[in-house]
């Protein structure tokens, strides 16, 4: 140990190692004379070769040449006639080569063993390295189980450093191990093979419990006596948990009477619980590796193969109804949910699949829909005997108070005073409003009941018609028409017809006091799918307060001697275009003029 | 033009006849005016059946027929009637208070000449009561054989 300190030091300084040879020659030197004073013959080479060799020993090839170069000049000087002379004569040259040569051995062996030191050391240090780079855990114990060594792996692992641990504890007691098998019979494989391999529960310097897959080798020494046993250790904590959840997993599995299964990318059934076991009626050794499940249940899907794959690799999932055959040939439908699983690089690697059997449940709904459809129809089958009543026999008695008044007033006038004659004109005027809000309420039931006729529609010639048709009505109004382009759309020609009657005639009423009337019919695109065409006024407007009433069935918003009117145009156009799929919305302000926006699927 | 030919009113509200008659008076249209007061006693007439055996054998030069009547509607007279050889080609205007839109593919397919709703409004009804009356009894001129005065 000192030796190696005294190498280690030396090593440090050229200096240190040539002083070092320096001086000890210049201590032969010293010993030589003192030693020829007490009358010791000879002394000097013996002293002098024993300075090379610890020169050799501790200081290397350069100091110990720097020796043998000096031990020569000090002999030759001191020791060799002439004394005190650095002549060298030729008899006492044959000396000096043996000496020089002796030397020279010595310092080589020394050479020698420092470079089997070195590369011993270098081995060493080579092998520690390399059983520092692995994240295993490798330690070494003795036969009674003291660990004497300890890698870097272990330190992470476990959670001691190699200085708290070596020569101190047993593995054993350390990770308190709990062993597969009882130890003796693992200690008598070990010594009889020389090997063992099994799993390990240890406990870390943090408490948690580790599993690790344990190898063991015994090493002997050249007696084959059993020297020290290498352990190496590699954590198995996370697949043994992976493992532990996936068997659980699968015992949750076969619990369901839901039917999973789980394919690889090729479809093929790499899965089959026990739900789908009873609910197909193929054992999972029936089919498992066999065949795809698009063959074996000869699925229908309700999109093209390709692009319910597309989508289930785009977003990971994938949910929609399916009709599979069942082991016994009967139909099934399925609400299917299938999930893309993907492998740590991020690779498609497996689909599940979870089927739910709705079979039942469709076939209520179908019913249920025949059920439904049959009610509407004997409900609509009412309401057009009702409408028929009510246009039938409601106009008859009212026909008949108009009739009677009229002709009372043109048989009796001459005796009837002012009030009474008034009184009659009354009757008169309001039997023909109900005449009115009968034909009314008809016209809008009739937009119920009718049966749509969808076509493309032309708006812009429609609205064209309607406007020139208003022009009969409004013969010495001065009004102002602003017709933009108007788009095709689709939908019932008559009923749009109503509607824009509907709209223009409102505005037309409307804007009876302006002079001029400014009306403008135009469009915005409403974007995606829908046109969107204003009907825009400068007349009465409205309080944008009551706009929810603007559409209510006979609502007014202003007095009967204002605006004539029963209220049932906007409800209509509203009714009209909501059989469309549209909407309708009012804008405006009291005296400031209204604008109504329709907006209607495009052609 | 100046002969007025007989109208046979298919009615069977006495307060609509009454108006009718009125109207057709105003216009001195109303002296060959004969009333029926269902679908039956119409096809009696027409036929000079029943009540009406002893009549000639002429037909009207124009029926105004309602289409709601008690025993046999309006819609099966006209049936009849135009299935009948003698009598199909008399003047058929249906005069009723129905706007329904079946009601006059009904008719017009059975071959009405004509489909008028009765107004509510009394001088409108007085005013298409009289062009009726002018067009049909005075105006057109009806199938040979029918009555004209």
């Amino acid at each position: 140990m000192a030796n190696l300190n005294l190498e280690r030091r030396l090593d440090g300084s050229p200096f240190l190692r040539y002083g070092f040879s320096v001086v000890s020659v210049a201590i032969a030197l010293g010993a030589s004379f003192a030693v020829r004073h007490y009358g010791l013959r000879y002394a000097e080479l013996p002293l002098l070769t024993l300075a090379i060799a610890f020169t050799s020993w501790y200081a290397g090839v350069g100091p110990s040449v720097l020796a043998v170069l000096s031990s020569c000049l000090v002999f030759d000087y001191f020791f060799t006639d002439p004394i005190f002379s650095l002549d060298i004569s030729r008899e006492d040259l044959a000396y000096y080569f043996i000496f020089v040569a002796w030397a020279v051995i010595v310092a080589s062996f020394s050479a020698v063993r420092r470079r089997i030191e070195n590369s011993l050391r270098q081995a060493r240090d080579t092998r520690t390295n390399l059983l520092n780079l692995t994240h295993d855990s490798i330690f070494v114990r003795d036969m009674q189980n003291i660990i004497t060594y300890w890698n870097r792996g272990a330190e992470e692992f476990y959670g001691w450093t190699a200085a708290e641990v070596v020569g101190k504890l047993t593995t054993h007691q350390l990770l308190q191990t709990v062993f597969p098998a009882p130890l003796d019979e693992i200690d008598a494989e070990l010594l009889r093979t020389g090997r063992w391999e099994g799993e390990l529960v240890h406990i870390k310097a943090d408490g948690a419990q580790a599993v690790v897959a344990s190898r063991w080798s015994l090493q002997r020494d050249e007696q084959q006596r059993p020297q020290a046993i290498l352990e190496l250790n590699k954590d198995m904590t996370e697949r043994k948990r992976s493992e532990i959840d996936i068997r659980q997993q699968a015992n949750l599995l076969n619990l369901t009477h839901d039917s999973i299964f789980v394919r690889d990318m090729q479809n093929i059934i790499t899965y089959w619980n026990r739900g789908a076991q009873e609910f197909y009626g193929w054992t999972a050794a029936e089919v498992v590796g066999k065949m795809t499940t698009h063959q074996l249940l000869q699925t229908v899907f309700p999109a093209p193969v390709d692009e319910i794959d597309a989508e289930l690799l785009r977003t990971g999932r994938w949910e929609g109804e399916l009709v599979h055959i069942k082991a016994d040939g009967t139909q099934a439908v399925v609400a299917s949910r299938w999930s893309l699983q993907r492998d740590e690089q991020q690779r498609p690697e497996a689909v599940l699949e979870f089927n739910n059997d709705i079979t039942e449940l469709k076939r209520e709904q179908a019913s249920l829909h025949k059920k439904r459809a049959a009610e509407l129809e004997a409900a609509n089958r009412e309401l057009e005997s009702f409408a028929y009543s009510v246009s039938h026999d409601l106009r008859a008695p009212l026909r008949h108070m108009v009739g009677y008044s009229e002709l009372l007033q043109r048989h009796a006038s001459s005796l009837l005073d002012e009030k009474s004659r008034r009184f009659i004109q009354t009757i008169l005027d309001s039997a023909k409003r109900m005449g009115n809000l009968i034909d009314d309420l008809l016209a809008f039931s009739r937009i119920g009941r009718a049966e749509t006729r969808k076509t493309e529609v032309d708006l812009e010639q429609l609205v064209k018609e309607v406007v020139a048709e208003t022009g009969q009505d409004t013969k010495g109004r001065d009004i102002a028409w602003k017709i933009g382009a108007l788009p095709v759309c689709y939908g019932d020609r008559s009923m749009l017809r109503v509607a824009v009657v509907n709209l223009i005639s409102n505005a037309v009423k409307f804007t009876r006091m302006r002079r001029p009337a400014e009306i403008e019919i135009g469009c915005i695109d409403g974007g995606r799918n829908d046109v969107e065409i204003f009907v825009k006024d400068n007349g009465a407007g409205f309080d944008m307060q009551y706009q929810n009433k603007l559409f209510g069935v006979f609502q007014r918003l202003h007095l009967a001697e204002e605006f004539e009117g029963t209220g049932i145009g906007l409800a209509m156009v509203q009714r009209i275009i909501q059989r469309h799929g549209g909407t309708v919305r009012a804008e405006g302000a009291v005296d400031r003029g209204a604008t109504f926006h329709v907006s209607l699927p495009k052609a | 033009m100046t002969r007025l030919g007989r109208i046979l009113l298919v009615e069977d509200d006495p307060r609509d006849v009454e108006l009718t008659l009125t109207a057709l008076e105003d216009h001195k249209l109303a002296n060959e005016v004969v009333v029926a007061r269902d679908g039956q006693q119409a096809l009696d007439y027409l036929r000079c059946r029943g009540e009406y055996s002893t009549r000639t054998r002429e037909n009207p030069a124009v029926l105004l027929l309602d289409l709601k009547l008690p025993k046999v509607d309006g819609l099966e007279v006209l049936k009849e009637i135009r299935s009948d050889e003698r009598l199909k080609l008399i003047p058929v205007v249906v005069l009723t208070s129905s706007q329904e839109e079946k009601d006059m593919v009904r008719s017009y397919t059975l071959g009405v000449n004509a489909y008028v709703v009765k107004p509510v409004d009394f001088h409108e009804f007085i005013n298409a009561v009289k062009e009726l009356g002018v067009f049909w009894a005075l105006i057109n001129e009806p199938p040979p054989g029918s009555m004209k005065k």
